[in-house]
């Protein structure tokens, strides 16, 4: 009996000590300046306490403040469209629909709170509410599915076409380390080109490629932003964002923080009189 | 249309696909993402992977996003400096430190007329609660907050006891929000704490002063 008095009494100092730690570290935790072993103690910590939780919240603020003490920099103007381009072909996390139904309420709860007219008349609202969002996502999906099946459509018919007839498109190739490649089948009569890959490394799932055109000038333009499959093969046909006879060079990189961003393709165009364009693959 | 939504409700069309949302957040915190990144990383190549890599990510998990939780600013600034100390461990960069006082005086006159005046008086007195705070204790919150340093490192780095960095870090983040707490305002509604600007903003935006002795 008094040994399970003396564990309570050594478990409530243990608690106390816990959370006095916890508290005292939160600041530096919400800096994120705690060593491995410190933030382990106070998140087992913050687990079942709610004061220290809100107590952080609060750090939490006044450390992400912090961010707004840096001096501004305009983002370069092409990330807009990079970023665009990216979310375009990234998918979402399924989560539930926005607007969530009331918590059922049991037996006689639920009986009292239906015989009341405006709570059941609210309650169908949302429900109503709920049905239409859940319709908008499933519309917005079909959309994109038709999209996608559109795409498909026209890698089709390029790939028909370029067999019945290869001399209505330019052909480049660029060729990088490890069997890394690219095809860029370019037709006139439609200003599309389709950009074939084979070989290039593997990112990951959420990880993208970009496709970037160079002119003469220096600058560079995105063209498009594509996800290849774990062989590295990729095929995506799109419009150049200008005309083909002022693209000095082409480069293809990966597009994530989490990866090296040098390019894993690149090439020039060279022009000879009287002879098509060709690219050179410079050595990466 | 969506340019005057709240950042919640633009995550909530954000989590139904909307892509025009996405772009409208990332018009209006772009730079804030961009800036973090660049001060944390010194490249604006990495930069703009950090910043891309931020914004791919709100697409995806925007249904994840819980406003009772966080503001929506606190959580995407933790996954902007998140990612970019991340990669700044993976390159064992040392030895860079947050924005100077050099830099923090010029930022305010670059802290420029593009930003929002939420998003600029939020600035504005950030950057006057950090040079309020005695040269020491400031060094230690940069190094933890823009260099990812823990305690720690921090301590090795300036050769001063562990027990110096965690006083001079307790100090400092406790006079940080004293500083920046909202204040009530006699209207009962909540505000940003008032601020001194430089003088040079004072010089090029009266109208800024007089609304920040309100909150006085």
């Amino acid at each position: 009996m008094g040994e399970g008095i003396a564990a309570k009494e050594h478990t409530g100092a243990m608690s106390d000590q816990a959370h006095r730690f916890a508290w005292d570290n939160l600041p530096a935790y919400a800096l994120g300046a705690l060593e491995e072993d410190e933030r382990r103690q106070v998140e087992a910590h913050l687990r079942h306490c709610s004061l220290c939780q809100e107590e952080l919240a609060a750090w939490q603020e006044t450390a992400h403040k912090l961010a707004y003490a840096v001096p501004f920099y305009d983002p370069p103007s092409h990330l807009r469209a990079v970023i665009r381009h990216v979310v375009a072909i990234s998918p979402q996390t399924v989560a539930p629909a926005a607007v969530s139904t009331p918590r059922p309420a049991r037996g006689n709860e639920l009986a009292s709170f239906l015989q009341r007219p405006y709570m059941f008349l609210t309650t169908l609202l949302i429900l109503a509410l709920g049905l239409v969002g859940w319709n908008v996502r499933l519309h917005r999906q079909m959309n994109t599915l038709r999209a996608e099946m559109s795409e498909v459509d026209e890698m089709r018919s390029v790939i028909v076409e370029y067999i019945n007839n290869p001399s209505a498109f330019e052909h480049f190739t660029l060729e990088g380390p490890n069997g890394a490649r690219a095809h860029l089948l370019y037709s006139s009569a439609t200003n599309r080109l389709t950009l074939i890959t084979d070989g290039l490394p593997w990112l990951g799932e959420d990880a993208v490629y970009t496709l970037w055109f160079h002119d003469g000038s220096g600058q560079r333009v995105l063209a498009t932003v594509f996800r290849c499959d774990r062989t590295g093969r990729a095929i995506v046909v799109f419009e150049p964002p200008f005309p083909l006879e002022n693209v000095t060079e082409i480069t293809i990189m990966p597009s994530r923080a989490t990866t090296p961003s040098s390019p894993v393709l690149n090439g020039r165009l060279k022009r000879h009189e009287g002879s098509p364009a060709i690219f050179v693959s410079s050595a990466l | 249309m969506t340019q005057q939504r709240s950042d919640e409700e633009l995550l909530k069309y954000i989590a139904q696909g909307d892509e025009e949302a996405l772009v409208t957040l990332y018009d209006r915190y772009g730079r804030l993402v961009y800036s973090l990144a660049y001060q944390v990383l010194q490249d604006h190549q990495l930069a703009e992977e950090v910043t891309q890599d931020v914004f791919t990510r709100v697409w995806q998990a925007a249904t994840s996003f819980d406003p009772k939780k966080s503001r929506f600013t606190t959580w995407l600034t933790s996954i902007t400096r998140n990612r970019a100390i991340d990669i700044l461990r993976r390159r064992r960069v040392r030895g860079l430190t947050g924005p100077g006082e050099a830099e923090l005086n010029t930022a305010i006159t670059r802290a420029d007329e593009r930003l929002s005046p939420e998003y600029h008086l939020e600035a504005l007195a950030v950057r006057e609660a950090l040079r309020q705070l005695p040269p020491d204790q400031r060094q230690v919150i940069e190094l933890a907050y823009f260099n990812g340093m823990t305690q720690r490192e921090i301590a090795e780095h300036l050769n001063i006891p562990l027990g110096t960095v965690k006083t001079r870090m307790r100090l400092a983040m406790m006079k940080l929000r004293h500083l920046l707490s909202p204040v009530p305002s006699e209207d009962g509604k909540r505000k940003p704490p008032s601020v001194n600007p430089a003088p040079a903003t004072r010089e090029r935006k009266p109208e800024r002063s007089a609304s920040d002795q309100e909150g006085v």
